[in-house]
């Protein structure tokens, strides 16, 4: 859940229960006013009535009357407590029940007690309070909206900086070795926040960049020990007499050797597609790349009796090195080549939606994509290879953005680049 | 021929020095920048071997003097692998040849023998042993004067092969040379066998006495 919508939604569930418990109160309590003061005002009617009957002549006999919604009824006794109730009656006129509050009372005239009842009509009333209750809802419920809106509107201007950070930080990248610009808010709490992550940042490019340099001098420095041991096997293999098991020897050394010149380069090529240091860019067809590549690489396949097929259903053109591109290119070629069976079929395609595919045929199950682009991943049956190709490849893809990907695809290894 | 190796490393000049000797070539050697410097101005060299990462100076300056000096000598850097831009400013100033560390031996004698071939103006191009001749500028070969069908590959193994002649040079060696950084995709080395036994049939059907020996498996010998 959005921070923005937590915060919220507190407000709108307090807000809710504030109406539903204001708005009957309110309505209880203006009915109470209202009725209370409708009693008083019958009262006051019935006082004044009573009061101007007392002063008619005491032999004035009293007989049933109803005037004006005043009823006289002779009793026999007097009536000293004055009595409320409602009730309703039917209006001809406007055909519908109309409400009325009564009062019932004893007074004198003369020595005659008599009954007197007023009633009231309520309908008015009960329209006013409609009409209040009315406004005051619509007036509570803009109140808590507009709170609402208002709250969602500074909340979001507030988190804005935050999210704008969060972004940031999505698009960082430790090997681009560039610090993220934050903007700058005002607000102390984003500043702090700023400062913390910059620090941060700069502490792990600091690591990167010294692992970095290491396996570049550890690689740079090897050089020199592999041509100087290179050199010695050579001159040892001229020496005389040389027996079978003296140069068996010699040979296995020489292999050793060889591997790990070829590691050390593989390093070395890393550490400079890392380090940026294939500047040169231009547009280049990669349809070209492939084919020199695919007769590049023709004796190996040859040497499996693999059949490499290459077709394109246009002409891509991708910017970037020579170099790294024909690198990439090359690595992925090789890789399906050499993972592929005696016998077996590498497909290379180009297809409109500026994507490169290359399929073997595949030996085994779908590989592990979580771990194929990692270095010195290998194939455990291949001790020739140094295990660091398809990293090269993965490298070489990630610095130009061009997406690539690996699938088992109705038995055949499917690589993808997407440019 | 005269060559002068400039390294810093011990050993690794012993090396150059043992394996191009063997070659009779004779070899002078500079191991500091100083000690360069005052050789090459003194002394005039079919071929020059340039480390450029010297510890008291760069040795592109050396080479920089050379040219401004007009000399003729060649020059072949040999430079640590991932400086790809000394390669660009050495080819650049002027040098004949770009050998990355570590190389084969035999691909350092292969290089000298080019760029002195290259150096020696209107100089011979053939190289003959007896009945075989190697034209290295047309790429063909010839035996007692009738010419030999042979692949560029083929070419290219046995004139590597004839440079070295008298040198056993490894299965790793032939395999960098023919197929340059893609020596590591070979899972085998069935490949130069091939190659090696074309040459020798073609060789030996055009009357030609076969030099060619298997050293124990270890790699291939030019004898003779």
């Amino acid at each position: 859940m959005k921070l923005l919508n937590r915060s919220i939604r507190s407000y709108l569930v307090y807000s809710v229960i504030i109406v539903l418990i204001t708005v009957p109160a309110f309505y209880f309590v203006i009915q109470a006013i209202v009725a209370e003061e409708t009693d008083e005002s019958l009262v006051a009617q019935k006082e004044d009535i009573i009061q101007k009957l007392a002063k008619l002549p005491g032999n004035t006999s009293i007989t049933e009357i109803t005037v004006l919604g005043i009823e006289l009824t002779p009793s026999a006794a007097l009536l000293k407590q004055d009595s409320f109730y409602n009730i309703s009656i039917f209006d001809k006129i406007s055909k519908e029940n109309i409400p009325y509050r009564v009062i019932k009372s004893g007074g004198m005239v003369g020595n005659n007690p008599y009954f007197i009842t007023l009633k009231r009509s309520v309908i008015d009333n009960e329209d006013l309070i409609q009409s209040i209750v009315t406004v005051m809802i619509i007036l509570l419920l803009l109140i808590v909206g507009g709170f609402l809106i208002i709250n969602r509107v500074i909340s979001k201007k507030i988190w804005k900086p935050f999210y704008n950070t969060v972004n940031r930080l999505n698009h960082y990248e430790l090997e681009r070795n560039e610090t993220p610009e934050f903007e700058k808010t005002g607000i102390d709490e984003f500043n702090d926040l700023h400062n913390s992550i910059s620090s941060l940042i700069k502490r792990n490019g600091v690591v990167f960049q010294s692992q970095k340099e290491f396996t570049e001098n550890a690689a740079h420095e090897m050089q020199t020990p592999l041509a100087i041991l290179q050199g010695k096997l050579e001159l040892l293999m001229q020496t005389q007499p040389l027996n079978t098991e003296q140069a068996t020897l010699i040979s296995g050394l020489a292999d050793a050797n060889q591997r790990m010149n070829r590691l050390n380069r593989s390093l070395l090529l890393l550490t400079k597609i890392e380090n940026n240091q294939f500047i040169e860019k231009e547009i280049i067809s990669l349809n070209h790349v492939i084919e020199k590549m695919v007769e590049q690489f023709a004796f190996l396949a040859e040497q499996k009796n693999i059949s490499v097929h290459s077709y394109s259903t246009t002409e891509l053109k991708v910017e970037g090195n020579r170099t790294l591109l024909e690198i990439m290119t090359g690595n992925l070629i090789t890789n399906a080549i050499r993972h592929s069976p005696e016998n077996g079929v590498v497909i290379i395609k180009i297809s409109n939606n500026a994507e490169l595919t290359i399929s073997n045929t595949a030996r085994n199950g779908a590989l592990d994509t979580s771990r194929i682009f990692h270095r010195f991943q290998k194939d455990s049956q291949e001790n020739n290879s140094t295990g660091l190709g398809l990293a090269i490849a993965g490298k070489i893809c990630s610095l130009y953005q061009f997406h690539l990907r690996y699938e088992l695809n109705e038995g055949m290894h499917l690589f993808s680049v997407k440019f | 021929m005269k060559i002068l190796i400039i390294e810093d490393e011990k050993e690794l000049r012993r090396n150059m020095v043992d394996y191009l000797k063997a070659e009779n070539y004779i070899c002078d050697v500079a191991e500091d920048f100083k000690t360069a410097v005052t050789k090459s101005e003194s002394f005039d060299y079919d071929c020059i071997l340039l480390d450029i990462s010297l510890p008291d100076g760069n040795g592109l300056q050396i080479l920089k003097e050379l040219k401004n000096n007009a000399r003729s000598d060649g020059v072949i850097i040999i430079s640590a692998r991932n400086s790809i831009d000394d390669r660009i400013a050495g080819l650049n100033l002027g040098a004949d040849d770009y050998l990355p560390k570590p190389f084969h031996l035999s691909e350092l004698s292969a290089r000298v023998a080019a760029v002195i071939r290259r150096r020696r103006f209107g100089g011979n191009k053939l190289l003959t042993v007896h009945e075989l001749t190697i034209d290295t500028e047309a790429k063909t070969v010839q035996v007692k004067g009738n010419s030999v069908e042979i692949t560029r590959k083929e070419f290219d193994l046995l004139l590597y092969l004839f440079i070295n002649k008298n040198h056993v040079i490894s299965k790793n060696a032939i395999a960098e040379h023919l197929s340059g950084d893609e020596a590591g995709y070979f899972d085998n080395f069935d490949f130069i066998y091939t190659h090696i036994k074309n040459i020798k049939r073609k060789l030996l059907l055009a009357g030609c006495e076969d030099y060619i020996r298997t050293v124990y498996g270890m790699g291939y010998k030019f004898e003779v």
